[in-house]
């Protein structure tokens, strides 16, 4: 009578082991599917771009990329986008570094109000302010250049940049601060040495970012540069494309493929940075 | 003790004049480059002016009268909205799925990862001429499909949904990671509670996970919407607002009017039409942020 009630206890056990195991079987198969699925999806255009722009028929080519480097402006597109994202990169920080020590660590009455008007600031449509910025943009002689997308491109970038960094620095406890300053350091002096190190990995975070914000803007690039060897790569590409030459189609798919994938490797790299930040952001706000 | 309370006042002046001088080159910044020019357009937009004589010429109401007569601005508006709110529901579910997906633990995760961003980190206009190129180029997967038909981009239903679907796989990502942020930001305290409790799978969704991911799951919605009215690269890439106007938006109108066109007013009349929306984002940043404090 025990022995047996003993062997249906160990068979239920066994059972309930195997339906656990087979439960996490599913799940894990799930977890599997659903994310070479969204990564799939995600890759799609991009890599039929870089199915056609390598394979001629069946076998591997490298015409349609040499096409793309020597008959196109492609290299002074990317060039152009590099330079004015490093400018944007420069103005932003000088901009958006500063303010967010302010808004994080000088508390203020006004703080949280100066910090809700710049994310409504961010708000504002592009389309509500190109023609206007346009009119600005000829005034001071910086039309069908880039300098002009330098000027316009941090009221994108610094907006968010602010937010991002007051969230870093929120993180950095106030005490390390002041101990550095009871040790005799100023308060420049403190932020310098003590503040700024410990948001360095931040702070790349948010470079990265607004490169990539400053490389991907379409609305004023289309606006206020129209010389073909002047253009960043995001409208370059495109206007390259008049003709529908199937040819030309082919290169720019690879130059697509060139300009997104370090784009997107580098923003990999901060991922769990900027889920950091926001999750703090909607914590203490 | 004087010296002590003395140098704390000489500290607590230096931090508001600290203050006020870090924050004025953003504040000087960001009222001569948004402000002003955002009054500059209403401005435009009761205006004559053009691109070969740009001074300002007041012409009343003549840019509205003119917009309104215009069955392509009626269609742009209708399009822009019904855009935007196609966009924000899938954007949401989906962008919530591949969360739970990134965060969820596997081998080849950071691969993954990666390839998860490249639809938001791409410049809006290189993806789209990837699409465009997928969707419309012979040989392509998706015209093997179609048996060699004509490409989905030149025929009226399936043109304006390849707009819309495009715009959701670009801002999937972006709502992805701000959901992350709401889902790793509930104490894991809650959750242990809710399982001692014995509430099952859905009595845990609908009683712990949506209530406190509501306040990010409107910041995903908002920034989606912000993106998407606002956006001209699709648009223009994509389609070009065809086939015959039927996919256009009120950017690229406003573009089209007031660039191309050279008709500053117009353009001005019609961009401004996105001002309400605007100010719908506004309430609703100013609704979370109430809720959060």
């Amino acid at each position: 009578m025990n022995g047996l009630a003993a062997r249906t206890a160990a068979r239920e056990m066994d059972r309930q082991r195997r339906l656990a195991t087979l439960q996490h079987v599913l799940l894990r198969a799930t977890v599997y599917a659903g994310a070479v699925i969204t990564a799939l999806i995600c890759a799609a255009p991009f890599l039929w771009g870089l199915v056609s722009a390598f394979a001629d028929g069946s076998s591997p080519t490298t015409e349609h990329v040499r096409f793309l480097f020597h008959s196109t402006p492609f290299a002074t597109f990317v060039l152009n986008t590099l330079i004015v994202g490093g400018l944007v990169v420069a103005v932003t920080l000088a901009l958006a570094l500063p303010a967010a020590y302010a808004l994080s660590r000088l508390n203020r009455a006004w703080g949280t109000r100066v910090a809700v008007a710049i994310l409504i600031v961010s708000l504002v449509p592009s389309p509500l302010l190109f023609l206007s910025l346009s009119r600005v943009v000829a005034t001071l002689g910086m039309a069908d250049s880039i300098w002009s997308l330098v000027l316009v491109y941090p009221t994108v970038t610094v907006p968010v940049s602010v937010w991002l960094l007051a969230g870093f620095l929120r993180a950095v406890p106030v005490d390390i601060e002041e101990q550095a300053m009871v040790d005799g350091h100023s308060r420049l002096g403190a932020f310098v040495r003590v503040v700024a190190p410990s948001i360095l990995p931040g702070v790349a975070a948010v470079v990265v970012l607004t490169f990539t914000l400053a490389a991907g803007e379409f609305t004023y690039a289309l606006t206020f540069v129209w010389s073909g060897a002047r253009m960043p790569v995001s409208t370059g590409l495109a206007a390259r494309l008049g003709d529908g030459d199937p040819m030309l189609w082919r290169s720019v798919q690879s130059g697509a493929v060139f300009v997104a994938l370090p784009l997107a490797l580098a923003c990999g790299l901060f991922l769990d940075r900027f889920v950091a930040a926001l999750a703090s952001g909607s914590q203490t706000d | 003790m004087p010296a002590d309370a003395g140098q704390r006042a000489r500290f607590a002046d230096r931090e508001g004049f600290l203050a006020w001088a870090f924050l004025l080159p953003t504040i000087v910044y960001l009222t001569a480059l948004v402000l002003a020019p955002f009054g500059l357009t209403v401005a435009f937009a009761f205006s004559r002016s053009t691109s070969e004589a740009p001074s300002y010429r007041f012409g009343g109401l003549r840019a509205f009268r003119e917009i309104f007569g215009d069955h392509v601005f009626w269609r742009s508006l209708l399009d822009t909205l019904a855009l935007t709110g196609v966009a924000i529901a899938a954007v949401v579910i989906l962008g919530t799925v591949v969360a739970n997906v990134l965060l969820a633990d596997f081998r080849f995760r950071r691969t993954v990862r990666a390839l998860v961003l490249l639809p938001w980190t791409t410049p809006v206009a290189l993806s789209a001429i990837s699409w465009r190129w997928l969707l419309g180029s012979p040989g392509s997967p998706v015209d093997r499909l179609l048996l060699h038909g004509d490409s989905p981009l030149a025929r009226t239903p399936s043109a304006a949904v390849a707009v819309a679907a495009v715009q959701v796989w670009r801002l999937t990502p972006l709502a992805a990671v701000i959901v992350m942020a709401g889902l790793t930001s509930i104490p894991r305290g809650v959750w242990d509670a809710a399982l001692l409790d014995g509430a099952g799978f859905w009595r845990r969704l609908l009683g712990v996970t949506i209530p406190l991911t509501l306040p990010v799951t409107a910041v995903a919605a908002l920034v989606t919407a912000a993106v998407t009215f606002a956006d001209m690269g699709v648009v223009r890439v994509l389609t070009g607002g065809g086939p015959r106007d039927s996919t256009q938006v009120l950017p690229v109108l406003a573009y089209l009017r007031g660039v191309e066109g050279g008709d500053i007013g117009t353009g001005a009349a019609t961009a401004l039409f996105l001002f309400p929306l605007f100010v719908a984002g506004v309430f609703v940043v100013l609704r979370v942020m109430r809720r959060g404090s």
